[in-house]
C-alpha cells in the first residue's frame, strides 16, 4: 500500500501581509511565495554562513514519527552579522523552530524570517525588527 | 557708478559660484539601504525626464513573473523574459553572476562613499563591487571602451546634487526576473542629503534603446550608520549545490 505522505507535525501555514521580504541574489518574489509563513521544528543537521545565502538543513519529523529534510535558506551572512548571527550560531543537533516563507514549487524550502529555541528565546534580530529598528 | 555696481555684481556671483564648487554637502560615510524608501523627494522627483515610469521595486520590494512595473519590453527582451527560469539562477554557473549597478544599487545591502573633489568612490557591499564617480572628466570613455559592471561614471555637482551619468554598462538584470539591460543602457543618477542629513536619498534613471520602449525611474534612500563599514561579500558559487542536494 502507497504510503501517503504526511504533512510536518509542526508546519502551520499563515496567511501574512509581507512588506519586508529582503532579496538578495535569486529573486525572492520569483521564487517564494511572500504571502505565506510557514513554521518548521527540526533538528539541524548542517549550517552553512556563506553568500550568498546561509544554508541550514533540518531533519523534520511528523506525527507518525517519519522524519524528511527540509532546508532553510537565509540571508546573506554580512547582513545576518548585523542581525546577531555568526557562523557558529547554530550547530547539528540544535533543535529551533524557524519561521519563513515557503519555495512557490511546494519543495521543503523555506527562506527564513526568523529562529527560536525551544527555551522560546529568539536567535539573533528578527528581519521585521530589524526593518523597524532601522526607520 | 554703473561698472561699480556690474563689478558687484559680478565678483558676487563668482564669489556664490566659488563657493558652491568648494562645499558641495559630504555623502561620505556608510549608508544601510532603506527596506521602505518612503514618499519620493520632490526635489529629486522634479528633475526626472518626463515620460519615465516610477519602479516600485527599491529595497524590500521586488517584482513578481513577468512584472516589469510599466517598462515597456521590445519583442526581443519579452521573448528573453518569458523564456528565463528561476532554475536557472539556482546554478553553479549563475549563483554568483554579479548584476550591474542598475539592480545593485537597490539591493538590500549597504554601501560606503568616499568624497572627494576629483572622484567619488562607492563600495557596495553587494558582490563586492565599487564605483568610481569622476568629478574631473566631462567626457565618458571612446565607445570602444571596456563594459563593466560598474560602467563608466562621470559626475558633478548641481547645487547639492550630486549628479551621475553611467555608460558602457555590461548586459545584466534590470529587475532580477528575466529583464535584461544591454551594453547600450545609459543611467543618470541624482544623489543628495535630506535636510537633516540623516538619510542618503536618490534617483535612478535609465533608457536601453535596444531592450526598452521607455525609460524607468526608480527612487532609492539609505540611512546613515555611524562605525559599521561594507563587509566582504566572497560569493561562494557551492550554495547552488547545496541547494540542489
Amino acid at each position: 500500500m502507497k504510503r501517503r505522505r504526511r504533512i510536518p507535525l509542526l508546519m502551520a501555514m499563515a496567511a501574512l501581509a509581507v512588506s519586508a521580504a529582503v532579496h538578495a541574489h535569486h529573486s525572492f518574489a520569483v521564487f517564494f511565495d511572500a504571502e505565506k509563513v510557514v513554521k518548521v521544528k527540526g533538528t539541524v543537521t548542517e549550517f552553512q554562513f556563506r553568500n550568498p545565502h546561509g544554508l541550514i538543513r533540518l531533519d523534520v519529523a511528523d506525527s507518525a514519527g517519519a522524519v524528511s529534510v527540509w532546508k532553510v535558506e537565509t540571508n546573506s551572512p554580512s547582513i545576518l552579522e548585523r542581525r546577531g548571527w555568526s557562523r557558529t550560531t547554530l550547530k547539528a543537533g540544535d533543535v529551533i523552530v524557524v519561521e519563513g516563507w515557503p519555495a512557490r514549487d511546494g519543495a521543503p524550502y523555506l527562506r527564513m524570517r526568523s529562529v527560536t529555541r525551544p527555551d522560546g528565546s529568539v536567535v539573533g534580530t528578527p528581519l521585521d525588527m530589524s526593518v523597524s529598528e532601522q526607520k | 557708478m554703473k561698472s561699480t555696481i556690474l563689478r558687484t555684481i559680478v565678483l558676487a556671483c563668482l564669489c556664490q559660484g566659488a563657493a558652491w564648487a568648494a562645499s558641495p554637502p559630504d555623502l561620505s560615510g556608510f549608508w544601510m539601504l532603506d527596506f521602505k524608501p518612503g514618499t519620493a523627494d520632490p526635489a529629486l522627483m522634479a528633475k526626472v525626464k518626463p515620460g519615465s515610469v516610477f519602479l516600485n521595486d527599491t529595497g524590500a520590494a521586488e517584482f513578481g513573473p513577468m512584472e516589469f512595473g510599466g517598462l515597456k519590453l521590445k519583442p526581443e527582451a519579452l521573448a528573453a523574459a518569458r523564456a528565463w527560469k528561476i532554475a536557472d539562477d539556482m546554478t553553479v554557473q549563475n549563483s554568483c553572476r554579479i548584476p550591474s549597478i542598475v539592480y545593485a544599487m537597490q539591493g538590500p545591502f549597504p554601501i560606503e562613499i568616499f568624497q572627494g573633489t576629483e572622484m567619488i568612490v562607492m563600495r557596495l557591499e553587494y558582490f563586492d563591487m565599487a564605483r568610481v564617480i569622476f568629478l574631473n572628466r566631462k567626457e565618458h570613455l571612446p565607445a570602444k571602451a571596456a563594459h563593466t559592471k560598474t560602467g563608466d561614471s562621470i559626475g558633478h555637482w548641481e547645487g547639492d546634487t550630486l549628479v551621475v551619468d553611467t555608460t558602457h554598462l555590461k548586459e545584466a538584470t534590470i529587475t532580477n526576473n528575466g529583464l535584461m539591460h544591454s551594453t547600450q543602457i545609459h543611467v543618470i543618477e541624482r544623489f543628495r542629503l535630506s535636510a537633516d542629513g540623516k538619510q542618503l536619498l536618490a534617483t535612478q534613471e535609465f533608457e536601453d534603446p535596444e531592450v526598452l520602449d521607455n525609460r524607468g525611474v526608480r527612487y532609492i534612500t539609505w540611512s546613515r550608520v555611524a562605525g559599521d563599514h561594507v563587509h566582504a561579500y566572497d560569493c561562494d558559487p557551492s550554495f547552488a549545490e547545496a541547494y540542489a542536494k
